[in-house]
């Protein structure tokens, strides 16, 4: 120990006593024990939702996509705004585990793992919308290039909606190697801790036969790191890509070269928020509180607070090109004085004040440590953010250029409906996934226990060893 | 009914090379047996009643074979042995103008007249008495014998072949079977007699078991799995790859129509029935009044002493004559009294080659202006007895022909100025279909 060098000035990442063991038994323990009453409730809630959602989809793919509230100026509306929302949110995990490895962020370990899993299961509710906001959803294999009948029809490769299909399952499919690969000696951990013989077998299977040797954590840090640098690039493209969904059009307010750039920063953004509204429930409810600390909070809202800043940034750019551009048009987009005295006005101002506003009182150190008030503002982002992909989508697409083509969008129950039952359908996932896998990586967060630890920063400070 | 449509192409080859020797035998017998008994015939009608059957056939089938019929009735009444029912002399009238002599008020003449519908006859002026004669010597030949013992005989041999190989084949899997058992019987008692003089047999060790064998040797097993998976993904893609494909697709139509004794035996013309195949976006089923046009005369296939003859082993005359009974029960014909009821019934044909709604297909942009032959598509039409979708009508089918096909530029003085404009832009003598702008979605599917 003595002849490590760590900065005094650093807070400890891991709190309390813990020794090695501790941590294993902490991890181990939601998975090892048995699910409380308040766990059911919740996950029957979810399940509920979910089906509820299900139904709505059920619904809609049988009877047409004419039972959602789009009409044939507003094409678009929940749909694509539900999906690049969950996107949006996806981006958090992958930030976390990727771009924070590459900048060696110590307090990424506690909580890259549930970020992760929020990321899987954010870009599943997203991969929903893009299939179901098809009027012909059963012909989705038709945006894939594969040899057939018609002559070797093949797709249009100028389409960002089909860039969309590769992005996202691109990143879909990195991430859930990327998270498994983390996820092996986790998992070998449960499979050498458990007693039951259903467990073990389950877990064997799930940890491929992962014994830790120096060779394989040799070869694990390793492709960790080439993931990472993969999936950095990732997170950038594939928000940049879902933002040429509007970028690339014609229609003012969506014709603006600063969307890819904004839409990755308002994801991270977005995707922090989720982070915190579900790792500070986490983390009483599994008893994590020495693991992910106030510290890690109130790095989080570092992030928030430099992301928020990006966007508003980005808005108060996009309002004054609106203005700046002398093009008429531009006073109908989602940010422009039409927009904030129009028929959305209450959208307009949702998203300033939830966006814009609110975050700002994270400048205060004593708010931006305190858990409820970083709750409350993460959830206020959440609703912030989906206001903000409604107001590009809805509001650029109400007033366009024939004042004969406007139109107001009403959502129907069905609208709602699927987007309930995504939010269902998430809680679903992550509350199984919070009962059945490791929520921290166990292995990682010993890898800093003795440098981060509280007990061995009391032991150097102390000058014992 | 689907049905492969070269199932059964090695026996239908050996039929048909069979078929092609006979024919070229017998058309040399026919020839000379015709020849032979035009030659006798002539000599003796022409010495009874003075005329030449042979010169009677041509005229007979210039002027009277539309309405007349030797041995049945048809628009007019059998002409077989007509000389020793009627009056030499009253028929030369009748023939060359028969109103003259209704009109003259012969009662025999008022009589057919009335018999027939008041179908008046055609006036042959031109004939002369012993043209007439010609005529009527032929209309005396008597009906010929079917030739059935040379056909009989050919069928027999033929179809000979096919039960002797069954047969043979049949012969030596009993042959076959009987050395297999023999041999055992033979090695049983041998190993009897070997025990009983005490020589030791030797006994099997007993092998590992060969399935056990291949799961232990994990390259084998690895390459197998390889192998069915690429087979299963060869099979899974060939199937969905034929899913919507009703090439060879051969339903049973209402009336077996053969367009192989039309278009093919008879060599009538694609276009006669298919005529709006030239004018129109549909190249139609005729309707009926085109089967009568020809039908009204033909009411029975030719049999088999005629060297018309369609029938075949499969389809026999009484078998065809009987579909022709349903188009004139479809067209409410009577060939009885050569009427029409004016009861009618269409016939409900049962479409093969069918293109969903969202695809435009214009059959005179293919046929009229580039020239294409119905075979191109439709495929050996004429052979087919019954109708099959030749083409699998798939877009691919349909692009692919787009590429290679050249456009007819000559002789239309529409392409002139695109055809020059063009060729220059693609750097080409010949435009094809797809550089005409043949592969737009717009062109097929609006």
């Amino acid at each position: 120990m003595s002849s490590h060098y760590e900065a005094p000035i650093r807070e400890p990442l891991i709190l309390g006593e813990k020794s090695y063991h501790d941590i294993s038994v902490d991890v181990g323990a939601p998975i090892l024990g048995k699910a409380n009453k308040s766990w059911w409730i919740v996950f029957s809630i979810a399940l509920i939702a979910f089906l509820w959602g299900l139904g709505c989809i059920v619904y809609t793919v049988t009877t047409g996509i004419g039972v959602w509230g789009l009409n044939k100026t507003i094409g678009w509306a929940w749909d694509i705004t539900n999906f690049v929302w969950w996107v949006g949110i996806g981006h958090a995990g992958t930030l976390i585990s990727a771009v924070l490895l590459l900048f060696r962020q110590k307090w990424r370990m506690a909580i890259n793992r549930s970020a992760e899993a929020m990321t899987i299961f954010a870009v599943v509710q997203a991969g929903l919308f893009p299939i179901i906001h098809m009027g012909r959803p059963w012909l989705a294999y038709w945006v894939l290039p594969i040899p057939n009948q018609f002559g070797s029809l093949w797709v249009n490769f100028n389409s960002p909606l089909l860039w969309d299909v590769f992005a996202i399952s691109t990143y879909l499919s990195v991430s859930l190697v990327f998270w498994w690969t983390g996820l092996l000696p986790d998992f070998a951990m449960i499979r050498d801790r458990t007693k039951s013989p259903f467990q073990q077998k389950i877990y064997g299977i799930l940890s491929f036969g992962w014994s830790g040797r120096a060779k394989d954590w040799q070869r694990f840090e390793e492709v960790s790191l080439v993931l990472a640098g993969l999936a950095t690039p990732l997170v950038l493209s594939v928000h940049t890509i879902v933002s040429f969904d509007f970028a690339t059009s014609v229609v003012p307010g969506w014709h603006s070269t600063i969307f890819p750039p904004y839409f990755v920063a308002g994801a991270i953004f977005s995707g922090f928020a989720m982070v915190q509204t579900l790792l500070l429930v986490m983390r009483k409810v599994v008893n994590l509180e020495n693991y992910i600390t106030i510290v890690h909070i109130e790095f989080m809202n570092k992030v928030i607070l430099l992301t928020g800043g990006i966007v508003t940034v980005a808005y108060l750019t996009e309002y004054f090109i609106g203005w700046y551009s002398g093009v008429p048009y531009e006073n109908y987009t989602y940010l422009s004085f039409g927009a904030a005295t129009g028929p959305y006005w209450w959208a307009f101002w949702a998203l300033i004040i939830c966006n814009l506003i609110v975050p700002l009182t994270l400048w205060v150190k004593k708010w931006r440590r305190n858990i409820v008030w970083t709750f409350i503002v993460a959830l206020i982002i959440n609703i912030g953010m989906w206001f903000e992909r409604f107001d590009i989508i809805v509001i650029c697409l109400s007033k366009d250029r024939l004042a004969s083509s406007w139109s107001m969008f009403q959502p129907t129950f069905v609208d709602i409906g699927v987007f309930v039952g995504t939010i269902g359908f998430f809680f679903v996932l992550f509350l199984l996934y919070a009962r059945t896998f490791p929520v921290i990586a166990q292995a990682e967060v010993k890898s800093i226990l003795k440098s981060s630890g509280a007990r061995y920063k009391r032991i150097r400070e102390s000058g014992e060893d | 009914m689907k049905q492969g449509k070269y199932l059964n192409s090695a026996s239908r080859f050996s039929l048909i090379t069979l078929a092609l020797l006979l024919s070229f035998s017998s058309i040399v017998f026919a020839q000379e047996a015709t020849a032979d008994e035009g030659a006798a015939e002539s000599e003796t009608t022409a010495a009874a009643q003075g005329g030449d059957a042979a010169a009677g056939k041509a005229l007979f089938n210039a002027n009277c074979a539309a309405c007349h019929k030797l041995y049945s009735r048809a628009t007019g009444p059998e002409l077989y042995n007509v000389t020793e029912r009627r009056d030499r002399d009253w028929l030369y009238r009748w023939i060359k103008n028969n109103k003259e002599l209704r009109d003259s008020g012969d009662p025999e003449a008022i009589a057919i007249y009335e018999e027939y519908n008041q179908t008046a006859m055609n006036l042959f002026p031109q004939l002369t008495n012993a043209d007439i004669d010609d005529i009527l010597a032929y209309t005396d030949t008597p009906k010929p014998e079917p030739k059935a013992p040379v056909n009989a005989g050919g069928g027999a041999q033929g179809g000979g072949g096919g039960v002797s190989s069954t047969i043979i084949l049949a012969i030596l899997a009993v042959v076959l079977v009987m050395l297999v058992a023999v041999l055992f019987l033979v090695n049983n008692t041998l190993r009897k007699f070997a025990v009983a003089q005490g020589v030791e047999l030797p006994v099997k060790e007993s092998r590992k078991p060969i399935w056990k064998a291949f799961v232990e040797n994990q390259f084998l097993v690895l390459v197998c799995v390889i192998v069915l998976l690429l087979g299963g993904a060869y099979f899974a893609y060939g199937w969905m790859m034929q899913v919507g494909v009703d090439q060879g697709y051969q339903p049973i139509q209402p009336i077996h129509y053969s367009h192989r004794i039309h278009a093919g035996d008879n060599q009538i013309e694609c276009k006669y029935c298919h005529s709006s195949a030239r004018t129109s976006k549909t190249s139609g089923i005729p309707s009926l009044n085109v089967c009568m046009n020809c039908h009204k005369s033909i009411s029975e296939v030719a049999d088999q002493t005629s060297e018309f003859s369609s029938v075949t082993e499969d389809y026999s005359k009484e078998f065809y004559d009987k579909e022709i009974q349903k188009l004139y029960k479809a067209t409410g014909w009577d060939p009885a009294t050569q009427s029409y009821s004016g009861e009618t019934q269409a016939v409900e044909w049962v479409r093969i080659h069918k293109l969903p709604d969202f695809a435009y297909f214009n059959h005179s942009q293919h046929v009229s202006v580039a020239g294409v032959q119905c075979q191109t598509c439709h495929g050996p039409v004429e052979e087919m007895e019954i109708m099959y979708q030749n083409a699998p009508l798939t877009m691919g089918w349909c692009i692919n022909c787009h590429r290679e096909t050249d456009v007819k530029m000559d002789g239309n003085p529409y392409y002139e100025k695109i055809h020059e404009e063009l060729s220059k832009k693609y750097g080409v003598e010949q435009l094809t279909a797809a550089q005409m702008g043949g592969l737009e979605c717009g062109k097929c599917h609006y």
